[in-house]
């Protein structure tokens, strides 16, 4: 079974009045009172204590869901000791001690309780002492993906405490000698899901369910689509034999965007996935067009383009009218500007910048005003998370070049990978289904 | 057997002795014949020779020539085309910078006018506003409002602000904008029909704004959705007659290529 933390009882959203979702709300508990999310001081980032689980002999429950809620940089993870922890449990028929938690400085409190089918996760308001929300989830520490279907468990915490569900549930594709590897959001569970050479370029399908990707051969680059969960791969049969980098899914999923180079510079041609040859988005006329983001919406493409000289971030509507420079241009300067990734909330761009090396900036959709993101080391091709604040990015900061995941509003970084050569990585959607197969080029 | 006379005897060796002299005089003058025509040959050979030496030259100068001019020629049109290629970036530049200028000319004034509808400071009477104090939003102020809703995704907030632009300032010089980005919100819309009305409008009203060449380009495409290929073929013919330098030229030449 893959997935199985899939909830299987209700979100009880305290006082709801729906009869049906109280009359399946046996196993939650429900606080009379309506609150969404939870009460802490604006501006701060709430404390958060995980229960130690019971049962959860090696503490690996409690550490990926706290590990998860820390990484989402919108808590504060409060570390204490193991005996004050299972201080804070309360004994059978007890209830909690909320002011005793409160002196910790915690304004949420999560306990999970393992039950024949799973884990009941309930979620506590500790200012207001009493129930956030609860829900039972299908787990089973024997499947295969445990660990993930853990990270759907963060995830809800966080949508019950914020109203927006977290990114732990989500995976990084990137590319390490060549092949293509995918590794779990907080830097676990990496696995190659190519055996051949000459993977570059990957992008997610907006379901999560598949990559394309680029493979370097004998007869130039080819488009190829991976099928995540089987690991069956197909060319994208109507793109010819050539220069062909940079693919990535149309917004719908049934075509594919990318820059297919000739004598007369290298344009962007959109592929539709069933039938149909390839249709010229744009027209370069011996410059080079690449690199294209969709904007959520699936309206704009942001693209690196050099027709003004040195490459620059433009943005044009989906059918290659109404191009635009976006970032901004100096007179005498030449910067140089690649790897442009739309936010998912469609609010900035975030693109890298040679400054001497590169650096990785956002620009703001409305504002045009770049801002700077990074300044040690080296930092290259940056990707958006799901919830459009963290960006994935490769960075030689820590020596070698890794992937490092970079909070956008903190400023904080951590690292997602610990092999020599990871690049050209790309976030996932929140996967539904994140079973992985393998497959040779 | 016949009998030979003994007269012949006689003449015989008389006869033999003079064709002997009459033959070597033909013999001398003969070679002096030869001298002669040999003299004349090698003089003759002497001017040919000179003269092929002198075509040679000729040649050999002609086609140095041809190759200077060739390389001249060659360096020229490298030149030409590297001023082209620069010429074309510089175009390309100077675009890019007027659509950056005029973007922040619009946001200067949408900050102006919002400045200005906060009303004049406490005490001083006698500021007038440009307008927008008196009766609400500015153009520039709606129109950046209504850019904002469509990057939100608020189409219709966004059509409200653009028509609320068009209605109140009619002689504004951002009107054509406004309908642009008005028929843009219905494209979002899925509104097909009334974002190419839209577009329609403004290439009737402001043929020289820059939005034209994108405006014809979409109702051409949207012509081509509907299967009106020879209007569509029409309109991207006038894209290029038109606006020959635009990128929606470019396309519409692409288009064109994969109607025929």
């Amino acid at each position: 079974m893959n997935l199985r933390a899939l909830c299987i009882s209700l979100v009880v959203v305290a006082g709801t009045s729906v009869p049906a979702a109280a009359a399946r709300a046996q196993d939650t508990t429900t606080t009379p009172g309506v609150r969404l999310g939870l009460s802490y001081a604006a501006g701060t980032k709430p404390g958060v204590i995980v229960l130690p689980v019971r049962g959860d002999d090696d503490d690996s429950l409690r550490v990926i869901v706290q590990r998860d809620l820390d990484y989402s940089d919108r808590m504060t993870v409060i570390a204490l000791d193991a005996p004050t922890l299972e201080g804070l449990v309360p004994a059978a028929g007890e209830k909690i001690n909320f002011p005793l938690v409160a002196k910790f400085g915690a304004a949420l409190l999560v306990r999970m309780t393992p039950t024949t089918q799973g884990l009941h996760v309930a979620a506590y308001d500790v200012a207001k002492g009493q129930l956030l929300q609860s829900e039972h989830f299908l787990f089973d520490r024997r499947d295969r993906d445990w660990r993930f279907a853990l990270h759907g468990v963060s995830d809800q915490i966080e949508q019950w405490t914020f109203g927006k569900r977290g990114i732990a549930q989500s995976r990084i594709a990137y590319v390490n000698e060549g092949e293509l590897r995918i590794v779990d959001s907080d830097g676990a569970e990496t696995r190659s899901i190519t055996t051949g050479r000459g993977a570059l370029s990957p992008a997610w399908s907006p379901s999560g369910g598949s990559v394309v990707f680029t493979v370097l051969g004998n007869a130039g680059t080819q488009v190829q689509e991976l099928d995540v969960r089987t690991g069956r791969t197909r060319r994208v049969s109507q793109i010819r034999v050539g220069l062909n980098i940079t693919p990535i899914y149309q917004p719908g999923g049934n075509a594919i965007l990318y820059a297919q180079g000739s004598g007369n510079g290298t344009d962007l041609v959109l592929a539709a996935l069933d039938s149909g040859a390839p249709r010229k988005i744009t027209i370069g006329k011996g410059t080079d067009n690449t690199s294209p983001s969709y904007s959520p919406d699936g309206h704009q493409i942001a693209f690196i383009s050099g027709k003004s000289g040195a490459p620059q971030v433009y943005i044009m509507d989906a059918d290659g009218s109404n191009v635009q420079l976006l970032t901004p241009y100096t007179p005498g300067v030449r910067s140089y500007r690649a790897s442009p990734d739309w936010s998912p909330d469609g609010r900035a761009i975030a693109y890298e910048q040679q400054m001497g090396n590169f650096q990785v900036f956002m620009i703001d959709v409305r504002d045009r005003v770049p801002k700077q993101l990074t300044s040690e080391g080296e930092n290259e091709d940056p990707s958006w998370a799901p919830d459009g604040r963290h960006i994935v990015l490769s960075s030689s900061r820590g020596g070698d070049k890794q992937l490092w995941i970079l909070d956008t509003e903190s400023g904080r970084a951590r690292q997602l990978t610990h092999s020599r050569g990871a690049r050209l990585a790309a976030w996932s959607p929140i996967l539904a289904n994140p079973e992985v197969g393998t497959y040779s080029q | 057997m016949t009998k030979t006379s003994p007269l012949i005897f006689c003449v015989l060796p008389f006869a033999l002795a003079a064709c002997m002299f009459a033959t070597k005089s033909d013999v001398d003058r003969l070679q002096a014949d030869l001298m002669g025509t040999r003299a004349g040959s090698s003089a003759a050979d002497s001017v040919q020779r000179a003269y092929l030496v002198d075509v040679t030259r000729s040649v050999r100068m002609l086609s140095d020539s041809i190759n200077a001019f060739s390389k001249r020629i060659n360096t020229m049109r490298t030149a030409t085309e590297t001023d082209l290629a620069a010429m074309k970036e510089d175009i390309s530049q100077l675009q890019d910078m007027s659509g950056q200028s005029e973007r922040q000319l619009r946001d200067m004034r949408a900050a102006v006018e919002e400045k200005a509808a906060q009303g004049p400071p406490a005490g001083d009477s006698t500021s007038l506003g440009v307008g927008a104090a008196v009766s609400g939003p500015g153009p520039g102020q709606l129109l950046q409002a209504g850019r904002d809703q469509l990057l939100k995704g608020g189409n219709a907030s966004a059509r409200a602000a653009f028509a609320e632009l068009i209605a109140k300032y009619p002689r504004s010089d951002l009107v054509p904008e406004a309908m642009f980005y008005t028929a843009q919100a219905y494209a979002a819309e899925r509104n097909a029909e009334s974002a190419d009305a839209t577009y329609a409008s403004l290439i009737a009203k402001y043929p020289t704004s820059p939005r034209v060449p994108t405006a014809m380009y979409k109702r051409a495409l949207q012509l081509q959705a509907t299967k009106k290929t020879a209007e569509a073929k029409r309109l991207f013919q006038d894209i290029i007659k038109r606006f020959p330098r635009s990128d929606e030229a470019a396309l519409a030449d692409e288009r064109l290529q994969s109607i025929k």
